[in-house]
């Protein structure tokens, strides 16, 4: 596994982190389930003038078309479900890229100015 | 010329008198400390290797390096791509001068920074490898250009030079 980071911190409220590594794990949990051993992941975490943006890809079989929504269909709470609910709570959106043998690579982006928001109610 | 770092500052390495500023310059990184990296790829180190590099990634690296070509690792994109976002962050509205990435030079360094090989980015985005190369290498040269413009300026605001050498 290898994680790509900016050199400085990014702030994030505790309460908006533990939800990103949960969706974070939640995600390597999909690939260790659905991918082979030799699979490699790579982590890019981002923060961008409003966003904050959690990019999880591995070189993995990929998902075939269709294939997550089937699983949602039959009331799987899987990867899309996890991922999307915890991000959803914090304002943000999932993006999953995948083709088959092409990998897949799921992408959180999380709004700034909706954490710090939460932050200050937190505080008050 | 190699640097090891172990707790030096890999910069005072790079600024080495006997590197000529044509010597290709390679960081090779005990600690892989983050903002050692940072620094030591913006006073001009043309990419780093972790020390748990294999040999081939070793031997890559250097017949990469000179060449002339950076040597890009996951790591370094996604440092790169923090350092332009706080440098956009700190500046000025009306600054002209601060250093940006183009989209598709952004679009790169988070493939490089995802994994992707250059060749599996110039599949991927219809480009030559070359291109890809250069992509890459306009990242670190544009951050390189700026850290000079920084450190002059450092440098006369300090009263360390005659405003008229310089």
């Amino acid at each position: 596994m290898t994680i790509a980071l900016p050199a400085a911190r990014i702030p994030l409220p505790s309460a908006d982190c533990v939800e990103v590594t949960a969706a974070v794990r939640a995600a390597l949990d999909n690939v260790a389930k659905h991918a082979g051993p030799d699979t490699r992941v790579w982590i890019l975490a981002e923060a961008g003038k409003d966003t904050v943006t959690v990019t999880v890809r591995d070189d993995g079989p990929g998902i075939a078309p269709g294939r997550l929504a089937q699983a949602e269909a039959e009331g799987r709470l899987g990867i899309a479900q996890s991922i999307r609910m915890r991000t959803a709570r914090l304002g943000g959106t999932v993006a999953v890229t995948a083709a088959p043998g092409q990998g897949t690579e799921i992408e959180l982006r999380l709004p700034l100015p909706a954490a710090r928001v939460l932050d200050e109610r937190q505080a008050a | 010329m190699n640097a090891e770092t172990g707790g030096a500052d890999p910069r005072a390495e790079t600024a080495g008198d006997e590197a000529g500023p044509d010597t290709p310059i390679r960081v090779l990184s005990a600690g892989g400390e983050q903002q050692d990296v940072l620094d030591a790829v913006k006073a001009g180190a043309t990419g780093y290797l972790l020390k748990s590099a294999s040999s081939e990634e070793l031997v890559d690296a250097a017949r990469r390096t000179a060449a002339g070509d950076a040597v890009f690792t996951p790591g370094l994109a996604g440092l790169v791509l923090g350092e332009y976002r706080r440098l956009a962050d700190r500046a000025e509205p009306e600054a002209t001068d601060t250093p940006q990435l183009t989209e598709r030079e952004t679009q790169v360094l988070r493939l490089v920074a995802t994994g992707l090989t250059y060749r599996q980015i110039a599949e991927w985005l219809t480009l030559s490898h070359r291109t890809v190369q250069n992509h890459v290498q306009n990242t670190l040269t544009k951050l390189q250009l700026h850290n000079r413009v920084e450190l002059v300026r450092y440098a006369l605001d300090n009263g360390l030079g005659d405003a008229a050498d310089a």
